[in-house]
């Protein structure tokens, strides 16, 4: 009998973490614009799966998991850093320049998105997960899933207009 | 049909954004992830560890009966900590010296606190300090309340009985016990005169919550 060990961990989790750390990156770099920061959560969210890989190794979509945990940890660090400089009496950070070559408008847009309709956008489109994985990732039903895409789309077409029309303005 | 299409647009701006990113590698190796997760599991086991520990001493305290703390009256040639009837507790420094002991008196004597020898500790973070924190420099004595310039005599009343050109270690400091916050910790630390760089600081003293993280280095230039 085979005993699944650390060693058998390690090696699949290193192989996942090869094949899936790239896709990771660019999909977290569009929602956050910096690259820098893209690439720290995405190795602290690789990190918390290794951490708790027996669970995350069984998920229906690893990445997904990766993704979402870099994004989440992304909303603490961003509340984290907010209350420091509030306490150092600072003005709020600008947020940061786009990574060269990224649509600077499309992420301030996905980030003004509500965060159900973001998450949406980025597992669905980004990932390319099927409604089917997309809702059991999301404890949402495929038809609340194709939904959510449809308004999330609608309301980020909308921003980039909105944005875009700012930018005009002398 | 319009709005149809103007939404299969833009899922092929997502896409050919995401592909228009080929050439963003990450470049942290698995090794790094491997070693920063052992060292997450480290600190969790120490963390749980020391939470064991906080729990077994609380039970302890709990089940103690209540006693008055007993008076502390400890001379040495390097320090002295006495308790008085009034509830405050006078500590005085004359040399680095014995530093596990001087802790453990200080805690005696209802004082909590963490003392450091040969090198100057600081709380990180401007957040995690509690309204007073003092350091001393090679030239003299100052002391901050709220991060202003000040005396500080609430919390803790310090008396300098060495003048401000001194390079020996010679102070005396009158703390309350009862009027420190809920949590806080008494750090002291302090370099030999002779080791300390111009411009750099000499000792520090802080009334810390007990959970901040605490940065000790050899040489350490005011902020």
């Amino acid at each position: 009998m085979r005993v699944w060990g650390v060693e058998d961990d390690r090696q699949e989790f290193a192989e996942f973490y090869a094949a899936a750390r790239d896709d990771c990156l660019r999909v977290v770099l569009i929602s956050v614009g910096d690259r820098q920061l893209a690439e720290d959560l995405v190795a602290e969210a690789f990190t918390r799966a290794w951490t708790a890989w027996r669970k995350v190794g069984q998920h229906p979509a690893p990445r997904a998991w990766v993704v979402r945990t870099a994004l989440n940890a992304h909303v603490s660090w961003w509340r984290r850093h907010r209350r420091e400089l509030a306490l150092a009496g600072c003005e709020e950070r600008p947020a940061p320049a786009a990574h060269p070559g990224l649509d600077s408008s499309l992420v301030t847009a996905l980030r003004r998105l509500p965060v159900r309709q973001r998450e949406v956008i980025v597992l669905r489109l980004l990932l390319d997960l099927d409604t089917t994985t997309t809702g059991e990732i999301l404890g949402m039903p495929g038809g609340t899933v194709a939904s959510c895409l449809h308004r999330g789309l609608d309301a980020l077409r909308r921003e980039l207009a909105s944005l875009d029309d700012q930018e005009r303005i002398p | 049909m319009n709005d149809d299409r103007a939404l299969t647009a833009l899922t092929d701006h997502l896409h050919e954004v995401r592909d228009s990113l080929r050439e963003v590698h990450m470049t942290v190796p698995a090794s790094a992830i491997f070693a920063a997760a052992r060292k997450r599991r480290r600190r969790a086991v120490a963390a749980a560890g020391a939470a064991c520990v906080a729990v077994a001493i609380a039970l302890a305290l709990a089940l103690a009966p209540a006693s008055q703390p007993r008076p502390v009256h400890v001379h040495l040639a390097a320090w002295s900590v006495d308790t008085h009837p009034n509830g405050t507790v006078t500590f005085t420094l004359r040399n680095a010296s014995q530093p596990a002991r001087l802790q453990h008196v200080l805690a005696e004597a209802g004082v909590p606190a963490m003392v450091r020898w040969g090198e100057v500790c600081l709380a990180q973070g401007r957040h995690v300090l509690l309204p007073t924190e003092g350091f001393v420099r090679e030239t003299g004595v100052r002391a901050y309340v709220n991060g202003r310039r000040s005396s500080p005599e609430s919390i803790l009343e310090m008396i300098s009985t060495s003048p401000p050109n001194t390079k020996g270690l010679n102070w005396s400091w009158t703390i309350t016990p009862a009027k420190m916050p809920k949590g806080a910790q008494f750090v002291i630390s302090a370099v030999p005169a002779d080791r300390v760089a111009p411009g750099h600081i000499q000792a520090v003293w802080e009334f810390v919550p007990s959970s901040a993280h605490v940065n000790c280095a050899k040489s350490v230039k005011p902020g």
